[in-house]
């Protein structure tokens, strides 16, 4: 990683007057291009979009009348937001022709801030699916392997960001879609408290499970771009001894690179000050019956009218998840709303005591393109089950996650953990992320 | 544990749906696995437990009532 790819360094060079914005968005652009033939990162590269709006952050400059910190910085979003006059297609061929009469609520609200959009980034089509892997756009590889997955389904995302093509990019998480490919591809992710950031004008998946959040190289940068499209309060100082939740064993379901950070990264927290105690978590493979109802039943019900006029443009997971809503009855989906609602009272409960919750982000690190099972801890799981195995449950009831990398033993693949606050917490996480952030960092083995 | 069979499903897709699903979509419900989904066979199975569970009065959409109780 290059210290100009942060906002930070970008905002520095745009201040001290040694590049301007069309300089830098150029090199973006051109960097999208090259790397595009390989990682799949973008559906769309907007050009003459971006190199406009360059051209106004550098007139405003000039004129002295910078709009903030995010003025003239270039950044990246999930092909799930809507574009006015840009090509939106949801990672998906029956879109492939679609350009919005408008733009959703937090591309306005960075285009306000000066934020020049330079592209929009694959996707696992219609973001149902958590490796990235699309047939029509083709799959998003890993910038730190290139035989391997970024993960998904904000896969172009996390790679355009890693790949340190931009700064910062939107994404989407409806079941870990930010922080697993955050994770796979080793940068910050973050997924707010259900709603802070509008989803108005982004292609639904699952209204009830759907999360806007953002992908940067860093916490800072991360609540420097949260800040322009949420109303976040000011970030209260963390405690010096934070309590910190665990949920105990679940480093034992990981492979063994991630346990070992994992603990690792634990005890160099502990070693700060924090003390521990453990909470459980609801029974998995009933949290993610609870969620797939939720998510099958409710995508069916948006994508199921244009299954008449496109049928075959829907690509195979798609059209197995809406095959498969259409036979879940009306009786399992309320039930597990009300499930959902049990969830939500109990995680809240919970959390009463604690400042955080840390986990791994996914008990594996990123897997070989291709890959169907993995083994872990003696036991062979469905990919996809495997990547949303401790990200979905925190969808359901609504929690702020911040994802950062940690260092890892091996010193090979990227490794992450994620920090959980209570519903509403946002703020505060974001003055623990800010700490740990640094600790996590300096752990070494 | 709930046995799928396809001609249960073509039936119901003749029925209910207008024969709206092709046959290879319905094909994928009765295979094991597909996608991101291990099985729709244990989703149904896992759906009767969550079915069966007494949850008194808890509404369907209840979050602004859970956060809050959180936040008491």
């Amino acid at each position: 990683m290059t210290e100009w790819r942060s906002i930070k360094t970008i905002a520095a060079a745009l201040e001290g007057g040694n590049r301007s914005a069309v300089e830098i968005i150029s090199d973006c652009i051109a960097a999208a291009e090259r790397t595009n033939p390989s990682l799949r990162s973008f559906i769309t590269v907007a050009a003459d979009h971006a190199l406009a709006q360059a051209a106004k952050a550098d007139t405003r400059r000039k004129a002295g009348r910078v709009l903030g910190p995010l003025d003239g910085i270039p950044y990246a979003a999930k092909d799930m937001f809507e574009t006015r006059g840009i090509r939106t297609t949801g990672g998906s061929r029956v879109l492939e022709n679609n350009v919005p009469e408008r733009s959703a609520a937090a591309i306005c609200m960075l285009e306000a801030a000066g934020a020049a959009l330079i592209g929009k980034t694959n996707l696992h089509e219609f973001a149902f699916g958590a490796t990235g892997e699309n047939r029509w756009a083709g799959t998003v590889v890993n910038p730190h392997d290139e035989t391997r997955l970024a993960g998904g389904s904000s896969s172009g995302s996390a790679a355009a960001v890693a790949a340190g093509i931009v700064p910062f990019a939107l994404g989407t998480d409806t079941g870990g879609s930010v922080r697993i490919p955050a994770a796979l591809c080793g940068i910050a992710g973050y997924k707010p408290s259900y709603g802070l950031i509008s989803l108005d004008g982004v292609i639904p998946y699952c209204w009830s499970l759907d999360h806007a959040g953002v992908l940067a190289t860093s916490v800072e940068d991360l609540e420097l771009v949260v800040r322009q499209i949420a109303k976040l309060p000011s970030a209260t100082p963390p405690g010096a001894a934070p309590r910190v939740a665990l949920v105990n064993g679940c480093e034992n379901k990981c492979d063994a690179s991630v346990h070992d950070a994992f603990l690792a990264t634990k005890t160099h927290i502990g070693r700060r000050g924090a003390t521990f105690g453990t909470i459980a978590l609801p029974d998995q493979s009933e949290a993610r019956a609870v969620s797939l109802t939720i998510q099958l039943a409710e995508t069916l019900a948006y994508h199921g009218p244009n299954l008449a006029s496109a049928r075959d443009r829907f690509g195979a997971d798609m059209r197995g998840g809406i095959v498969m809503g259409q036979f879940l009855s009306a009786e399992s989906y309320v039930q597990c709303k009300r499930v959902l609602s049990t969830y939500r009272r109990s995680f809240a409960q919970a959390m009463q005591t604690f400042e955080f919750l840390l986990m791994p982000t996914c008990p594996i690190t990123a897997p070989e393109v291709g890959t169907i099972d993995v083994d872990i801890a003696g036991q062979t799981i469905p990919l996809g089950s495997a990547l949303t195995m401790f990200t979905s449950f925190f969808n359901l009831v609504g929690a702020p996650v911040i994802v950062l990398p940690v260092a890892s033993p091996s010193g090979g693949l990227p490794v992450s953990v994620q920090i959980i606050g209570a519903p509403g917490s946002d703020a505060q996480l974001f003055g623990v992320a800010l700490r740990l952030e640094s600790v996590c960092r300096e752990a070494r083995f | 544990m709930v046995k799928l069979r396809l001609e249960t499903l073509q039936a119901i897709n003749v029925d209910f749906f207008d024969n709206l699903w092709a046959e290879e979509d319905l094909q994928k419900l009765v295979t094991p696995r597909f996608g991101v989904v291990p099985s729709f066979e244990s989703l149904l199975s896992d759906l009767r437990r969550i079915g069966a569970r007494d949850l008194g009065q808890v509404a369907p959409d209840a979050l602004a009532q859970a956060t809050d109780t959180g936040h008491d």
